[in-house]
């Protein structure tokens, strides 16, 4: 893609009302081409909405969205190039599969020959064929959704609008379904907009994640880059777990900072123009914290401070151990088993991380 | 729940309503059954088993003019109240505000708060010829005498909407409200504006709404005797009125047989439509 090309998706200072709330308060978003995004957030935090006001389900109280470059205000949904799937999907029960995934070509007149072509395509590619005539209420969780993918795809939208369709399918399912999701977007190429409260969910599947909080994108940037440079608190625990350590900035050392908490001095990484006496926080992700028994000395990891096992969990693949730290802290560590090594609840221990490990975060 | 204290709940549940019906109408068919089949001479019947009034009833031209006029009146009633209806319930579901909501609802459910009597009486002051609509339409000079509104076919049929209605709306409200808003959505994503929509979607999952109110509707009116008695200035005949006739002139054989007639009736069309619509539902499913 040349990089004047306009984006496939882009939303200007929106903001959408209802009554006196605010659902999605001056958001400001672009979306790559052939790009997988997801909205992720709590439950009322304006992802659902920021997504119909794509979609054209709504129209916002100020802003303005264009698709490709062009506004698309006032324009309704049913001549948006973009499709989308619903929550609890909205199959047309009193339809066949066959008629569920035809309908939106035959609403823009397609040839009847050409219309069972696309159908008879769409359902290899979401691995159903031979179920056209089948009644879309006899079909399983998955199955369904895999209809709701095809009726969708099917008219080649530009953009594809996904609301939480796997909220409703069981663990497994749902683990399946999202990789099947990620290979379908990869081979149609299509841009995906993904709506979701899991934060698994948002990191297997997308390019990018842009976390959202009160109407209000928090973060917006690779999946990788967001999930190790969180630049709130509210990022550091919403998209996986941090131990968040409050304190105040003692001293800014190039892209280092220096913290003093009552653990003592941490030094943490900082990419905020922050000065010394604020008050901040250190996230610090629990697999990232060494937990060693006393007579060992940490080495090549810049910040420790001692502590007391209060609570050791067998995760499975993961042992967790909550610390109670000396000044009256708490730290949350985990390790691979072998790596946890033979800890008991109540043994004094060290806890130890790098700098490079945890980042300042502002609140 | 064990399967013994289900049988006693179950008892306990329909005990009375099954009492009530073999006790007291299925009795009460049995004699109607039995006096159909007695004879009528000289302004009175008489207990021999002779089936003359059913050869009357069936023979006699006269009474095919009334079946057919009831089926008139049944036929016009449906068809006017589903033009009013269906747009009624579809405009109950688009409203938000809840004080008109309620204003609404009282609005189309109020014929049923008061007696079909008072009622017809009403439309007697608003219709006649020297009615408050007469009298408008005189003074306006709009016409140079009364208009016959009343104690013709147009006066029942009058009459009988404004029954009927609430009977046509609310079938097919109760399942207008429970369509998913998101089917709607979903069309109007797919391509489909407001016509295409409502064509391809809620009209077609609004069908069994408006089979039942179409049903229920239709029967309702051909089984009507009040509206029409007070409506219909004699010139309106229907099925129940020749009923009541009879029992007013001792000719109890004739009711019975009519009244059976309508009963059979009655459930013929029911029986004839569920199976019809069963039918289109099963073949609509594949």
């Amino acid at each position: 893609m040349p990089s004047h090309s306009p984006a496939a998706v882009e939303v200007r200072g929106v903001t959408k009302r209802f009554g006196t709330a605010i659902a999605v308060n001056s958001v400001s978003l672009q979306v790559k081409e052939n790009e997988f995004l997801s909205l992720l957030g709590p439950s009322g935090c304006g992802k659902s909405t920021l997504l119909r006001l794509i979609g054209g389900f709504e129209e916002p109280n100020e802003g303005e969205i264009y698709l490709h470059g062009k506004s698309v205000r006032g324009v309704p949904p049913y001549r948006r190039s973009t499709n989308m799937i619903f929550q609890h999907l909205a199959l047309f029960p009193h339809l066949s599969v066959f008629d569920n995934i035809a309908f939106g070509q035959r609403m823009k007149g397609v040839a009847r020959n050409e219309i069972r072509n696309k159908v008879e395509r769409i359902l290899q590619l979401v691995k159903l064929s031979g179920y056209e005539e089948r009644g879309v209420r006899e079909l399983s969780g998955g199955q369904q959704q895999r209809i709701a993918i095809a009726r969708a795809l099917v008219n080649e939208p530009e953009v594809l609008l996904l609301d939480e369709p796997l909220a409703a399918l069981d663990l497994q399912l749902r683990v399946q379904m999202q990789h099947e999701l990620k290979e379908i977007q990869r081979r149609v190429g299509t841009t995906f907009i993904f709506v979701t409260h899991d934060q698994t969910e948002a990191l297997t599947m997308s390019d990018r994640i842009a976390v959202m909080r009160g109407g209000v994108i928090e973060q917006v940037g690779a999946a990788r880059s967001v999930y190790e440079n969180p630049e709130t608190a509210f990022v550091a625990t919403f998209l996986g777990d941090s131990n968040l350590i409050a304190g105040a900035i003692q001293e800014v050392i190039g892209e280092t900072a220096m913290v003093s908490t009552r653990d003592g001095v941490v030094s943490a990484r900082n990419r905020h123009p922050v000065s010394a006496g604020l008050s901040i926080q250190v996230a610090l992700r629990p697999e990232k914290v060494r937990v060693l028994p006393i007579p060992a000395s940490p080495h090549n990891l810049e910040n420790s401070c001692k502590g007391r096992v209060r609570r050791i969990t067998f995760k499975g693949t993961l042992v967790e151990n909550q610390i109670d730290t000396e000044a009256g802290g708490s730290l949350v560590s985990l390790a691979t088993p072998d790596l946890a090594g033979a800890l008991n609840e109540g043994d004094a221990v060290t806890c130890a991380w790098k700098t490079a490990d945890c980042v300042v975060v502002t609140s | 729940m064990s399967e013994r204290n289900l049988k006693r709940t179950l008892i306990g549940l329909l005990g009375p309503a099954f009492a009530l019906v073999c006790g007291l109408f299925v009795p009460a068919l049995a004699i109607l059954l039995l006096v159909s089949t007695f004879n009528f001479a000289g302004g009175r019947y008489q207990t021999d088993v002779t089936f003359q009034a059913y050869r009357g009833f069936f023979g006699d031209p006269f009474y095919y003019h009334i079946i057919g006029q009831s089926f008139l009146v049944g036929i016009t009633c449906t068809a006017i109240c589903l033009l009013l209806g269906y747009p009624t319930a579809y405009a109950l579901t688009k409203i938000r505000r809840p004080y008109l909501l309620l204003i609404s609802y009282v609005l189309v459910f109020s014929p049923l708060l008061t007696s079909i009597v008072v009622r017809a009486y009403g439309w007697l002051v608003l219709l006649s010829d020297s009615g408050i609509t007469n009298w408008v339409l005189l003074r306006l000079h709009i016409v140079d005498s009364p208009v016959r509104l009343i104690f013709n076919f147009t006066g029942v049929v009058l009459g009988l909407v404004h029954f009927l209605l609430p009977f046509t709306v609310f079938p097919i409200l109760s399942v207008l409200v429970r369509l998913d808003p998101a089917l709607r959505e979903a069309a109007a994503d797919l391509g489909a504006n407001r016509v295409q929509t409502f064509l391809h979607v809620t009209a077609k999952l609004s069908f069994p709404g408006v089979f039942a109110a179409t049903q229920l509707t239709f029967l309702l009116a051909i089984n009507a005797f009040v509206t029409p008695q007070l409506l219909g200035g004699g010139r309106v005949v229907v099925l129940p009125q020749q009923i009541y006739q009879n029992i007013t002139v001792l000719n109890v054989p004739m009711a019975a047989v009519q009244s059976l007639f309508l009963i059979a009736l009655t459930c013929a069309i029911a029986a004839a439509s569920n199976f019809l619509f069963s039918r289109t539902r099963l073949s609509s499913l594949g």
